[in-house]
């Protein structure tokens, strides 16, 4: 008899400890992510607000990402529950959920998410339930839920949406924060980071998990900020490394 | 009208000039988005991992996109397995376990078409739209050969006589096997075989390969290889774990 898969990033999140995400958009096939088990991610993001992870990959996907030990999240395309658990049915162990701008909108992703007594996900056997007799009392416990606080409009409703329990990580993301204050294309104008500074302080202050988009160079600012899930990805470290190749090869 | 498209890795090493082919990114997506730095090729791999004719044209259409040479590993040395991955628009063909000058020929006969060598005529996908693709597809053709067993290095001075072989590229894995060292790439006589290798090419003067790293790029450079079969995996893993330390987390 199975045991049900333990959600490293969660389990980390709940000691108290860090947890860094691997950000596999535009970075993908089941083939090269099975491929980062010796990186020992915490989690691996699939993208499918923006990126090609829809219910026809993300059971491939996920599999694979679960043989490297890692946490398979996927951000889905909306706040929907059919869409959500669905997503957990076919393998991902964390959700991330785009513009939860209210506390309601917040509630709906935990009914979607969680089954009875928390919420209401549809019953069904997920893939990481095979083998599992009791999976549907212990999923709970293993599944993440991630919402992405993006909209001017949710700093404003942030007490609120703070309030409701079973969220994971509050993620605060610059990009559409920077479209809704104005800053279209700018998520690193002054006024757009000021706001995602204050809105992780405020997260961590209510004793919530805080999450955000990291580059090398300002993930040690975030940790200040309390951040406690880093979510970072190989572009940047791919071009360094081709980088200095070539300077290498050119002496 | 269109006209072929240039093969940029081959007219740097016709320009004296190195390569670096960035290996382990066998997805359409992930190759489209290498763009913006500029790689001279990206590496398929159909010997050892999952590139096939079923997906080449998707991945090497997204190279084409990227602006980078996609060069495809084949399996075998075998004449309708080259010329397959050409039409469906490789740029260059690498074949390993080239172990003699009659293998080396039969590569170029594969690889090439009339008066060099004797390709299927079918319109590659890398032709679309030329009318004098036939005439023009020999020059915009890298061809790659392994020199990767022992046998190869008894028939070295043989096979380095074939024409129209762009690289011999001399693998340190297999040679590792067959110098009685599985496993051990690095082991100082697959080492010292390897950058013997380096110079009878160099000597002969044909252009010499190898798999490249930050640690070897310059040292073989010296002794004339121009193309390096480079994973962006270790140029990952060390952003990694960069980022988990500049968040003081644990693996």
């Amino acid at each position: 008899m199975a045991e049900l898969r333990v959600n490293k990033a969660k389990q980390k999140l709940a000691n108290g400890g860090i947890a860094v995400c691997f950000a596999a958009w535009g970075y993908g096939g089941a083939d090269a992510l099975e491929r980062l088990a010796p990186l020992e991610p915490d989690a691996i993001w699939l993208e499918g607000e923006h990126g090609g992870v829809d219910f026809s990959n993300i059971g491939e996907l996920t599999r694979a990402i679960d043989l490297t030990g890692a946490s398979p999240i996927v951000r889905v395309h909306q706040n929907q529950a059919g869409v959500i658990y669905r997503t957990l049915d076919l393998g991902a162990q964390g959700i991330a959920v785009p513009h939860v701008n209210t506390q309601e909108e917040a509630e709906a992703v935990v009914q979607a998410g969680k089954y009875a007594p928390l919420g209401l996900r549809g019953a069904f056997t997920s893939r990481q339930g095979i083998g599992v007799p009791n999976y549907q009392s212990v999923a709970n416990d293993q599944t993440m839920l991630m919402i992405l606080i993006e909209d001017i409009i949710a700093v404003e409703n942030l007490d609120e949406i703070l309030k409701v329990d079973n969220i994971d990580v509050f993620f605060v993301a610059p990009g559409d924060l920077a479209q809704t204050m104005g800053h279209i294309g700018e998520p690193h104008h002054p006024e757009v980071q000021s706001v995602v500074d204050e809105s992780l302080r405020r997260i961590a202050a209510a004793g919530r998990t805080a999450g955000a988009l990291v580059s090398n160079e300002n993930a040690a600012h975030h940790l200040e900020q309390g951040v406690r899930f880093f979510l970072g990805g190989p572009p940047a470290w791919i071009e360094n490394g081709l980088v200095e190749m070539n300077r290498r090869a050119e002496g | 009208m269109r006209t072929l498209r240039k093969n940029e890795a081959r007219a740097r090493l016709a320009a004296g000039k190195h390569v670096i082919a960035l290996e382990g990114l066998n997805d359409a997506d992930t190759i489209e988005r290498l763009g913006p730095m500029h790689p001279h090729a990206v590496w398929l791999e159909g010997e050892h991992n999952l590139v096939s004719p079923p997906n080449i044209a998707d991945l090497t259409r997204a190279a084409d996109l990227a602006g980078t040479t996609s060069i495809v590993r084949v399996n075998r040395v075998e004449t309708g397995i080259i010329y397959q991955a050409l039409d469906l628009g490789a740029q260059g063909v690498a074949v390993p376990h080239v172990d003699t000058r009659e293998d080396a020929e039969t590569v170029v006969q594969a690889a090439k078409f009339a008066p060099l060598g004797k390709r299927g005529m079918y319109g590659s996908r890398q032709g679309i739209g030329d009318p004098d693709f036939f005439h023009k597809a020999n020059d915009e053709t890298l061809i790659v050969v392994f020199i990767e067993d022992v046998i190869a290095l008894d028939n070295l001075d043989e096979i380095l006589k074939v024409d129209h072989i762009d690289v011999f590229l001399v693998g340190p894995g297999d040679l590792s096997q067959s110098l009685g060292h599985l496993g051990e790439p690095f082991h100082p006589e697959v080492t010292r075989v390897l950058e013997d290798t380096v110079r009878r090419i160099s000597a002969a003067g044909r252009i010499p390969g190898t798999v490249g790293n930050h640690e070897n790029v310059a040292r073989y450079m010296e002794l004339g290889a121009r193309f390096f079969l480079t994973s962006a995996l270790p140029w990952i893993e060390t952003g990694f774990d960069d980022l988990r330390a500049r968040v003081r987390a644990s693996r």
